[in-house]
């Protein structure tokens, strides 16, 4: 099980811009991803469980999650994977000639595979309604971003392709609805793809639902649960409506795992 | 009238492209000059470059692009001209698109089609020539079709486009050019019974262009009674029809397009070994249920097949989990 917390900030933003026939794909990390594009959470706990009534049958678990009625086509394990999916589906859509975008979130890590490169190619070559949004939180695995990349910026591999490119930070959710809000608009303008890259912070371990404190090989932790998304989010709104919406959603989520848990 | 196997394959293309306008080409070299050895001649011209479409040198990801449309609802089918260069798309297509209906735990909403052609021959070196097909139709969500003649060309191309799967079309480059007599064949309708000669002596099971050099060879000598076996359909091989071609001859002659080792001769030799030698074999992983072995049902299983009376005691001890420090049988 490959947990999302932390990186709640990027899924909600971009997502709150989607409709419902617009498509998401995903990597390993994808529950927030699913949860975002309006999937059923129950649905999620199900196929963790490997419930034949889970959203893959049981059959996928964490990293192969799927609700077509919503527009969540999948998520993949192997890094880098579903990128060609998106452009393909994103093809299927011009021939259509449908204005629902194809949004694809990857990871860090995936730049440093072919396919990143083979697909920014195809959907610039092609002028696909493509948005990659690249959740960096710095780590594949437990490896560090700087001991694997000889490129500085991601935004290099969009300036070859003529690809516009946007950074943000991961930690603020209304400021990644109103970027991603306008990345989004102007791929529907310009049938152009875009990418954006989000900051954000992984604060479990890679997989499982530990915090790996004790493996010591990261000192800004404490930091970014400062920092973390919902945190950020909750200041910005009134005091009894955060109460409100708290109370509303933990009974929800303690009813869902007393039934099932 | 004669035709040409790569006539008979533009003209199959033709009249599906035609009937079905979710079909899709994708592929390096499907409108250059030379047309795919000629297999997808005028087809850009009659139907656009939105339907046929010519792709970057990427093989990996437009495989992905290709199943990224199907999902979308095109019905696409993919052409690589040497097979050497799908290495390259293995894991497109054994990661996402074979593991695609087990994963997600329902068929994907199209069919999808891999065209590829084995190099083989005058100035095809080590990585022009290679023939996988063995390893491919080893992967569960693969279909392999390995035409011998244009006469089998239609029903390949029909019984693919009918199933929510990956179905891969092996084209020897050698057969390209072979001509056939159109007014004298019979087109084949099932891919699954395949004998193209009939007779009692020796059996002759074949694939693909060695089908070919055993119809030439046989021809020469013809008071033998070969029965040769066109195993078309190399990933749902007719056993009981060449078990009956074996028991009858008692003699088999395996005549491969390519190398031995794990490949389609040692699968049906394997599968045909409990039934014509006295020996019984039990295949484990059948009985795998939620990813564990369960051992009560191997006993049971064992006890069934080889008439044991084995008993399973609630004390014996089975690994349920990937901790297995206190089950190691190493001691």
């Amino acid at each position: 099980v490959h947990l999302a917390i932390g990186h709640e900030g990027a899924a909600v933003g971009v997502c709150e811009n989607l409709k419902r026939k617009d498509l998401v794909l995903s990597y390993h990390r994808s529950h927030h991803h699913f949860l975002a594009k309006g999937a059923s959470a129950e649905k999620l706990l199900l196929e963790l469980l490997g419930d034949k009534k889970g959203c893959s049958k049981g059959k996928g678990g964490s990293t192969h999650l799927q609700d077509l009625p919503n527009g969540f086509v999948a998520s993949t394990a192997i890094i880098g994977g579903a990128l060609a999916l998106a452009s393909g589906l994103a093809h299927a859509q011009q021939l259509k000639n449908s204005k629902n975008v194809v949004v694809c979130f990857v990871g860090d890590a995936s730049p440093e595979e072919g396919s990143f490169s083979e697909v920014l190619n195809l959907i610039s070559l092609w002028n696909l309604k493509v948005l990659i949004v690249i959740e960096d939180n710095n780590l594949s695995c437990y490896t560090e971003k700087k001991i694997r990349q000889s490129f500085k910026s991601f935004s290099q591999f969009a300036k070859t392709y003529s690809i516009p490119y946007k950074a943000i930070m991961g930690n603020n959710p209304i400021e990644i609805i109103n970027v991603s809000n306008k990345l989004i608009k102007q791929i529907k303008k310009t049938s152009r793809p875009a990418i954006l890259k989000i900051t954000t912070y992984r604060r479990q371990e890679h997989c499982g639902p530990e915090q790996d404190d004790n493996l010591d090989y990261r000192s800004d932790l404490k930091l970014w649960k400062k920092l973390d998304p919902i945190r950020c989010f909750e200041k910005q709104i009134k005091t009894e409506i955060r109460a409100k919406i708290f109370a509303q959603e933990s009974t929800k989520i303690n009813k869902l795992f007393s039934k099932y848990v | 009238m004669f035709k040409t196997f790569n006539q008979e394959i533009n003209d199959v293309l033709d009249r599906k492209l035609q009937k079905d306008n979710k079909i899709v080409l994708l592929g390096l070299g499907i409108t250059d000059p030379k047309r795919f050895f000629g297999t997808t001649k005028k087809l850009v011209e009659k139907y656009g470059k939105r339907r046929v479409i010519e792709c970057p040198t990427s093989e990996n990801s437009y495989l992905g692009h290709g199943f990224g449309m199907s999902l979308g609802g095109c019905r696409p089918i993919i052409h690589f001209q040497r097979m050497d260069f799908m290495y390259y798309a293995f894991d497109q297509m054994i990661n996402n698109i074979a593991k695609w209906n087990y994963m997600f735990g329902e068929p994907m909403p199209n069919p999808i089609i891999i065209r590829c052609v084995v190099g083989f021959g005058w100035g095809q070196g080590p990585q022009h020539s290679d023939n996988i097909a063995g390893l491919l139709a080893k992967y569960p969500g693969i279909d392999v079709y390995a035409p011998s003649s244009p006469d089998s060309i239609e029903a390949i191309y029909t019984q693919a486009l009918n199933r929510k799967k990956l179905s891969i079309i092996i084209e020897h480059r050698w057969l390209q050019g072979l001509q056939q007599n159109i007014e004298k064949r019979k087109v084949i309708k099932s891919l699954q019974k395949c004998p193209r000669v009939r007779g009692a002596s020796v059996t002759i099971i074949c694939w693909s262009y060695s089908v070919v050099e055993a119809m030439r060879f046989i021809k020469y000598f013809p008071e033998i009674g070969w029965e040769i076996i066109d195993v078309i359909s190399l990933s749902n091989i007719n056993y009981d029809l060449i078990e009956k071609s074996i028991l009858k001859t008692k003699k088999v002659i395996y005549w491969e397009p390519c190398s031995l080792e794990f490949g389609i001769s040692q699968r049906i030799t394997s599968s045909l070994f409990e039934k014509i030698q006295d020996v019984k074999i039990f295949n484990l992983h059948l009985i795998i249920k939620k990813y564990f072995l369960n051992l009560e049902n191997i006993i049971e299983k064992i006890n069934l097949k080889f008439n044991f009376k084995l008993k399973w005691d609630k004390k014996m001890r089975w690994p349920k989990d990937q901790d297995l420090s206190d089950w190691s049988p190493w001691g």
